[in-house]
């Protein structure tokens, strides 16, 4: 019961160390993650308006995806932060090619890549991770926990494998010829 | 012919060469498969249009940008295409090869867009679980943010759907397994009782190739007949369709020979 009271309450992602924390040295880490697990199947048996998902690196109390377009439609006047095309390229080239600095996103997109860094940078989605040695000491970027959060994924394994990803070999084809 | 809302004029930078008149980046798609012949185009016509196009419309970075980049990789295609290969025995050992420097970034760059096009899915599909704190990271919804998807948005899209080998195969399509009248029941019956559903989701329906592409066809006749509008939100590559509440259903069954119990309902709900 407690660790659902803090999922519902919680706004950011609920991990096995936060948790771990809040219970002191009462409870192990097992008998965390089977109090979660519990909590999941509970929810997923009810089929109800609600559901447990792992999401950036924690656990987080949603509604159902089918019911999304009735939220939607009660929030008339909102709607969620969704990025633009140029700062999904950029966001994607940080995410599978972190540490990544700015001039090789430039490099990628052709384009100066600066300006859409920036806007990344100040939403949380990506963040400098260190510099790079040699002359310039450019900075290093990479993905947070935020950035995770957003696109709903666990980890970063969890991200789409290129090789996944459609018509590339046919690009490639088609260039070779 | 454009579904639903219409997008506002001057947005976007459409082409207009002999044999192709509409998006940019659908006419570069089309050149890299090969279906036009960049060879005929004017390319220069293309780069005056496009120059036109910034000046007169001043559209938002983004667009222009996009725009540029890909009025730049059409005339890399082109020069491609043109250029006499050079022989093996003459090319310099010790240098990179300048043009399979170009197509490694070409390659890369597509790359990306493909990255960005599956964050895209996966930002979408995040975005239907809700949590009450999730309401920090709203926006107020600007008036003009929704427009419209036309018939080449929702092409687009449909592509971008099927897997590399659906793609490349030829299909064709049995007037008795799948027949449009029942596929456009189908689709009324996913889409009904929802305020709307990600194409995707519509599609996801689909049991095979042929049953999709039948799919894309009855999309297409409810879309006609304004039974059902397609629309996206700016910047976004997810189109969503939902059934319209004053629907003309009537001259729909007639055309399709639809029975009133077939599930086109009098009146659409939303």
């Amino acid at each position: 019961m407690i660790v659902e009271a803090v999922l519902f309450a919680a706004t950011n992602p609920v991990s096995h160390e936060q948790l771990l924390d809040l219970f002191g040295q009462k409870v192990s880490r097992e008998q965390v993650a089977n109090a979660l697990s519990s909590l999941w199947e509970q929810y997923e048996k009810a089929n109800g308006a609600l559901q447990i998902v792992e999401i950036g690196g924690g656990f987080k109390m949603t509604t159902r995806p089918q019911l999304s377009p009735w939220i939607e439609k009660f929030f008339t006047k909102r709607r969620k932060l969704s990025l633009s095309k140029a700062s999904l390229e950029v966001v994607s080239i940080v995410a599978y090619q972190q540490p990544v600095t700015i001039s090789q996103i430039d490099y990628v997109r052709g384009v100066d890549s600066a300006g859409v860094v920036r806007g990344l940078l100040k939403l949380g989605l990506i963040t400098v991770k260190g510099r790079k040695k040699g002359p310039g000491r450019a900075l290093l970027l990479g993905t947070t926990d935020k950035f995770l959060d957003h696109f709903g994924l666990s980890s970063l394994d969890a991200l789409p494998r290129p090789d996944e990803l459609a018509n590339l070999s046919d690009i490639s084809q088609m260039l070779d010829e | 012919m454009v579904a639903g809302l219409s997008a506002p004029e001057g947005s976007e930078f459409r082409v207009q060469v002999q044999d192709y008149a509409g998006p940019l980046d659908l006419f570069v798609y089309l050149v890299k498969q090969e279906e036009l012949d960049v060879l005929t185009v004017s390319v220069l016509q293309i780069v005056k249009s496009l120059a036109k196009f910034l000046v007169d419309r001043s559209p938002g970075l983004d667009s222009a940008g996009e725009a540029i980049l890909l009025t730049a990789d059409l005339v890399y295609l082109k020069s491609r295409l043109l250029l006499p290969g050079t022989p093996p025995e003459e090319a310099e050992d010790d240098l990179p090869d300048p043009s399979s420097v170009l197509v490694q970034r070409i390659l890369q760059y597509e790359e990306a867009r493909a990255m960005a096009q599956g964050l895209a899915e996966q930002q979408e599909r995040r975005q239907a679980m809700w949590f009450s704190g999730d309401s920090t990271k709203y926006t107020e919804t600007e008036e003009n943010d929704i427009v419209g998807a036309g018939v080449v948005d929702l092409a687009i899209s449909f592509m971008g759907m099927l897997t590399r080998d659906e793609a490349r195969q030829v299909q064709y399509i049995s007037r008795e397994r799948y027949p449009i009248a029942e596929t456009v029941v189908k689709m009324v019956k996913i889409l009904n009782g929802k305020p709307s559903v990600s194409m995707r989701e519509v599609f996801s329906h689909a049991r095979d190739l042929e049953e999709k592409l039948v799919f894309f066809l009855a999309l297409l006749e409810l879309v006609k007949f304004s039974l059902v509008s397609a629309f996206q939100r700016r910047n976004s590559f997810n189109i969503r369709l939902r059934l319209v509440a004053d629907a003309d259903v009537e001259r729909l069954r007639l055309k399709l020979g639809v029975s009133g119990e077939s599930g086109l309902r009098e009146r659409a709900p939303v």
